[in-house]
């Protein structure tokens, strides 16, 4: 007994004595290690700090009728950045009600104005979602010191969202003229002055469209949306190769199809800063296409679902770098703005999305009036939204083939003067654990069966889900969840190892 | 993407459907503005009235150009009333209203604010570039603007006063405003000086601001040389002065106008020196040469003007020297340095010894400045084995060549 405690004690002992040294020593490693730690090194050198573009409206300026210094042409790119500086710190200082940043495109008596107004807000529990989206500044004056200038903002146009409390009230699209009076303090252009004036007579010029054309071959559209086999959805990605997209365009061919629907995502593309070799391939895939004699559907913004006022600006500058640079391609039927959208009213509201897609409609149509624009709707229902903006109307059906021609003739008796395309339908045949063991093969050519005689006899043109069975799938597609995912891997019409599926020759066209 | 949201197609047809109640009853009710005043003087209290049938779900929705707001109404009678707040009445310039029953514009309308006139107005004056040149081009610019005591600028068509004084002439011109600001060019004189001006509008007069008229370039002009004799002796320093330097409207340079001396000897080398002007005179000195020399020196403004070209002679300080060799040659002894009155040169007469074998290749230069008169050079056993040598001595411009066997 004796001998056990003796035997405890020391244990007890030897083991405090280890664990005090243990923390002594963790002590002194962690006091030293503190000691060490100092500023970055490169935070010495007072670099700046380059920064994503985060406001960019279309500017055009005017400065021929300038009666003071002549402008050079970098303070003129100083003026337009500090300008849209203080309508993006304002933007954002409405959005939250905070002063943050105001001072440093504001004069102390400018500042003081904004400042009244957040406090007001703030009082009354009231707050704006507000952008600018074209700007037309003509240069009045420019002082030989190069310390002042000032010029007349037209044609601003500007959309705001106001919101009470928590919830949108209301919603609004202006169009101002505004006479500024600008300085330079501390390196910074800061508005001195700032006064709405009389909205002179805006004559918009007025777009000649011409669709028709295009319009009228719609309804012969047969068409699979397409992914390369390697690398769905990332057709433009690091494994881009133009002779696997030839090859694919050979099979389409010989189906008799004679449309494809690819897809451009937002962020791959560069958000505002649209990559060139991005586009470079883009042409390229156009350009196979046009030699297979088929004409292409783009499909803008995949992946982007951030539809907030704040990011307007950089989501049209991203679609007109694309628009304009493909416009002219022969082989383009025309723009679907978005995939889907309508699944993201419950996460990003209905209303902010209607007004994003909205807008991007009428901003599209000015960049490329030749081509018509359509939103691929996940549903026949959803595809009543905005139907009189759009050119055509898309929509996508994944349900019972049976009740699809109810579906289909229901949408028809509201949009009666557009043509309607179905640009999405298909069904996997993958068979497993995660379905239950519930799908095969023989449902694919039943579904396609029933869908291709109703298309046929209805006169519908059609956009079928897809080409090719996907051994990978990405997460942002259809989430992690296996039981979500598996399915689909096989939407296709040739399986994993390049084996035409039976629904092949289902799919076609005679 | 191939996924079929049932449920998110029933809510969408749920926010549907809700939203149409709103909207007739929104249609069904359209309040009428009683005030029909639509322009105001900043400062003066707004209130808008409407006319209704009984409470309503009412909101303004107010914007000018530093952003927008919305207030709620107070109830008067039947009828709604919005006050406008204080810092949209002060603001001029055009304030837009919509009246938003039940999330929807059921009317709208425009505000036109003007500048406070009566109360005593303020005058910012910008005034810039500062320094200009004299002469006919340059200009500097006075731009003005006047405020209310809001801060809201005055209309077009405001006229401001703007005076200018240089040495006996006030002029004064009244300005238009236009584009905020009115401006006038202040054009250089011909003359160095200080241009002052302000302005006034009203009782209200800014204070004095200046700009400083800065001589022009500089013209032509003439140097001259001093020094105490005309002997090389590498130790007394020679003296070069401008005279008034001027620009072609007669005024004095800047102090401070760097003047460059190039002197040019009979090798052809350039010597330099520099000196900036002081009330126009630039002086700068440089050390005699050591030898005999001929020198031709001309000053430059960089860039602007040049002096004439003046000469300077030096005459030979040193005659001769006599050489002595000791220690079985290995130890030469150069002096005594005499001057032109047989005095010691100063110490630091550059003394150069070139070193040859028999058979004329090039082995050493040895260089050693004077001290006190002479100069020594020691050729190490190490160095220089025994042999025959033959040596070239330089100094003060005269040469001394030897043959020279070393045996020990």
């Amino acid at each position: 007994m004796n001998k056990l405690t003796k035997t405890i004690y020391r244990v007890l002992l030897i083991a405090s004595f280890l664990a005090i040294n243990a923390l002594i020593l963790s002590g002194i490693s962690a006091v030293l290690s503190y000691l060490n730690t100092g500023a970055d090194k490169s935070s010495m050198l007072h670099l700046e700090v380059p920064m994503d573009k985060v406001y960019s409206p279309k500017v055009t300026w005017k400065i021929s009728n300038n009666p003071g210094r002549t402008m050079e042409k970098q303070t003129l790119a100083e003026i337009e950045g500090d300008y849209l500086n203080a309508w993006h710190v304002r933007n954002i200082a409405f959005k939250k009600n905070d002063r943050y940043g105001v001072s440093d495109f504001y004069t102390d008596s400018a500042k003081q104005r904004v400042f009244e107004h957040i406090e007001l807000n703030k009082k009354n529990k009231n707050w704006f979602k507000s952008t600018t989206l074209e700007h037309f500044p003509e240069l009045n004056f420019y002082s030989e010191d190069g310390t002042l200038v000032v010029f007349t903002d037209k044609n601003v146009e500007r959309y705001q969202e106001t919101y009470q409390n928590d919830s949108l009230l209301y919603q609004q699209k202006d169009t101002t003229n505004y006479k500024v009076m600008m300085l330079l303090e501390d390196g910074f252009w800061r508005i001195r002055h700032f006064n709405q004036i009389e909205n002179s007579k805006i004559i918009k010029p007025s777009i000649n469209r011409n669709i028709k054309p295009i319009l009228s071959s719609i309804d012969k559209i047969k068409g699979i949306n397409y992914y390369p086999q390697k690398s769905p959805w990332d057709t433009f990605g690091k494994s881009f190769n133009d002779s696997i997209i030839s090859n694919d365009f050979n099979i389409i061919n010989e189906m008799g199809l004679n449309t494809i629907r690819i897809f451009i995502q937002y962020e791959d593309f560069g958000k505002a800063n649209v990559k060139s070799n991005k586009l470079e391939k883009l042409k390229k895939v156009l350009d196979a296409a046009s030699r297979h004699k088929l004409k292409v559907i783009i499909t803008l913004f995949d992946f982007y679902g951030d539809y907030d006022v704040t990011n307007w600006t950089l989501t049209q500058r991203h679609a007109e770098t694309i628009v304009t640079a493909v416009k002219n391609h022969p082989a383009l039927l025309g723009w679907d703005i978005k995939n889907e959208p309508d699944l993201d009213f419950n996460s990003r509201g209905r209303q902010s999305v209607l007004s994003w897609l909205n807008e991007m409609n009428t901003k599209i149509k000015q960049w490329d009036p030749n081509h018509p624009i359509t939103i691929g709707w996940s549903s026949p229902e959803a595809a009543i939204n905005l139907a009189n903006e759009v050119d055509y109307v898309s929509y996508h059906y994944y349900r019972e083939p049976h009740n699809f021609i109810i579906a289909h003739n229901q949408l028809k008796s509201v949009v009666t003067d557009k043509p309607v395309v179905l640009q999405e339908y298909g069904y996997s045949s993958y068979d497993g654990f995660w379905n239950m063991y519930l799908g095969s093969d023989k449902k694919q050519i039943q579904y396609y069966t029933t869908m291709q005689q109703q298309l046929v006899d209805e006169k519908v043109p059609f956009v079928f889900w897809t080409l090719y069975d996907f051994e990978k799938v990405p997460t942002d597609v259809a989430g992690s969840l296996p039981w979500r995912t598996r399915k689909q891997h096989f939407f296709g019409c040739i399986d994993l190892n390049g084996n035409k599926k039976s629904v092949y020759e289902i799919l076609k066209q005679p | 993407m191939n996924l079929k949201y049932f449920i998110l197609i029933i809510l969408f047809q749920l926010s549907c459907s809700r939203e149409q109640v709103s909207i007739t009853h929104a249609e069904n009710f359209r309040p009428q503005i009683i005030s029909n005043k639509t322009i105001y003087e900043a400062g003066e209290t707004i209130s808008l009235e409407f006319k209704t049938n009984g409470e309503v779900d009412a909101k303004i929705l107010l914007k000018n150009a530093y952003g927008s707001s919305l207030i709620a109404p107070e109830l008067n009678n039947n009828n709604i009333v919005f006050k406008v707040p204080v810092n949209y009445r002060k603001k001029a310039g055009i304030c837009n209203w919509v009246l938003i029953v039940n999330g929807k514009s059921v009317t709208k309308g425009e505000l036109q604010i003007l500048p406070k006139s009566k109360a005593k107005p303020t005058l910012e004056t910008y005034f810039g570039p500062r320094s200009i040149t004299a002469g006919i081009s340059d200009y500097s610019m006075l731009v003005c603007v006047t405020t209310d005591i809001y801060d809201n600028v005055f209309p077009e068509g405001t006229d401001v006063l703007f005076r200018s004084q240089f040495l006996n002439t006030i002029s004064e011109n009244t300005i238009t405003s236009k584009d905020l600001i009115s401006w006038k060019n202040i054009p250089t004189t011909k003359k160095a000086g200080r241009i002052l001006v302000n302005t006034s509008f009203k009782e209200v007069t800014s204070s004095e601001l200046t700009s400083i008229v800065f001589p022009s370039n500089a013209v032509k002009f003439m140097i001259k040389a001093d020094r105490n004799h005309n002997y090389a002796d590498g130790n007394q320093i020679i003296k070069f002065q401008t005279d008034v330097i001027l620009d072609k409207y007669k005024n004095i340079v800047s102090d401070g106008t760097m003047v460059n001396f190039i002197v040019e000897n009979t090798h052809g080398a350039l010597l330099n020196t520099v000196a900036p002007t002081i009330r126009g005179i630039a002086s700068a000195s440089i050390l005699h040469p050591s030898e005999k020399d001929d020198w031709k020196i001309t000053a430059y403004v960089t860039g602007a003007a040049k002096s004439n070209t003046i000469t300077a002679k030096f005459k030979t300080a040193i005659k001769d020297y006599e050489v002595i060799f000791s220690e079985s040659n290995r130890s030469i002894t150069i002096g005594p340095l005499t001057s032109f009155m047989q005095q010691l040169i100063p110490d630091g007469i550059l003394i150069q010894l070139e070193i040859y074998n028999k058979s004329g290749k090039h082995l050493e230069t040895k260089k050693v400045s004077s001290i006190k008169g002479f100069g020594h050079i020691n050729l190490e056993k190490e160095y220089h084995p025994n042999g025959d040598y033959h040596l070239k001595l330089k100094a003060a411009g005269i040469h001394k060549e030897f043959d020279l066997t070393l045996d020990e």
